[in-house]
């Protein structure tokens, strides 16, 4: 039986090892552009840095 | 081809400019795709930053609110964020010289181990600790970061899981006490995992406070910028990246102080 283990993120994150790279770089560009569905929702935020709001 | 992998060559073409960090660096290390956006930590000088935005005119790219892409904020710890819009993306660029809690020393050593490397990006003792914010998401990063740590003692430095702690703890039980005095949260490993369970979301939560207050400072700063910033969009606007550049310098000049400790230069 396997060892109760914490879990930080899902199986389909760390399935990421599994991938070669043209494989990696197609699941990164199709995550890539369905993410793009949000972008009205953080228009003003931002991701990094010191700065955390455009102003409108 | 992906777009940050593509800009990371473009800015590293004939010399070693920048090192692609945070969420983009977190997938080449084959862990989670979770940001949309591109950050860079970028080498302090006025060459880089003038190749860097050499390649982002050539995207068309345009200035979002922050300091500007110019040694004398940077080096200040000022963040500088561009966008573009390319083949459906909106592709933000977010650029930092100084990254949250690396040392100076441990910054020099990066630029060095990156030194011919075809695509640098940030090793993971480092991602760890830029992805110490204030945003609960980062830790759940760094909790699988921490098990790609072959050396113990790094790995009891940074690990986030109570039972990989008490497990390296079995086998090496002298360092685990010796690191306590670095890392109090180890000291409670030998309570038991629930009481190393609340020293560790003690931890994160302190962390975050940390840089919450951290943040608190450059937006105390950046205020005056921050309201004279509509109008600095809307006079670049349209504008082409260079002369929005010589604009956003121009302006922030007297109203963004080069570093959140001193006063606004003359």
């Amino acid at each position: 039986m396997k060892p109760i283990r914490d879990e930080f993120l899902s199986e389909e994150d760390l399935a990421l090892g599994d991938l070669d790279e043209a494989e990696l770089i197609a699941w990164w560009n199709l995550w890539l552009e369905q993410a793009q569905a949000t972008n009205d929702l953080d228009a003003r935020t931002y991701s990094h840095g010191v700065f955390t709001i455009e102003p409108e | 081809m992906n777009v940050y992998l593509d800009l990371t060559r473009k800015y590293n073409v004939g010399a070693l400019r920048a090192v692609l960090s945070s969420g983009q660096a977190v997938v080449l290390h084959r862990l989670a795709i979770m940001s949309k956006d591109g950050d860079w930590i970028l080498r302090e000088t006025p060459a880089a930053m003038e190749h860097v935005r050499g390649v982002l005119a050539a995207h068309a790219a345009r200035y979002r609110f922050g300091a500007p892409l110019d040694v004398r904020w940077m080096e200040g710890g000022w963040s500088s964020h561009l966008e573009f819009q390319e083949g459906g993306l909106r592709v933000r660029t977010d650029f930092v010289t100084r990254p949250a809690r690396i040392t100076a020393e441990d910054l020099d050593d990066l630029w060095n181990e990156q030194i011919g490397s075809p695509l640098p990006f940030v090793d993971v003792r480092r991602l760890v600790e830029i992805k110490k914010t204030n945003r609960e998401k980062d830790y759940v990063i760094i909790g699988e970061l921490a098990r790609l740590i072959a050396n113990p003692r790094e790995q009891l430095l940074v690990s986030r899981s109570a039972r990989d702690l008490i497990r390296i703890s079995e086998d090496h039980p002298a360092l685990t006490r010796e690191l306590g005095a670095e890392r109090p949260a180890l000291i409670a490993v030998a309570s038991g995992i629930e009481a190393l369970e609340i020293a560790l979301d003690a931890e994160r939560r302190q962390l975050m406070r940390i840089n919450e207050q951290r943040l608190a400072a450059y937006a105390a700063s950046a205020e005056e910028w921050s309201l004279e910033w509509p109008k600095v969009r809307r006079e670049i606007a349209g504008m082409q990246l260079a002369e929005a550049h010589a604009l956003v310098v121009d302006q922030a000049l007297g109203v963004l102080p080069f570093s959140p400790e001193e006063d606004h230069p003359s």
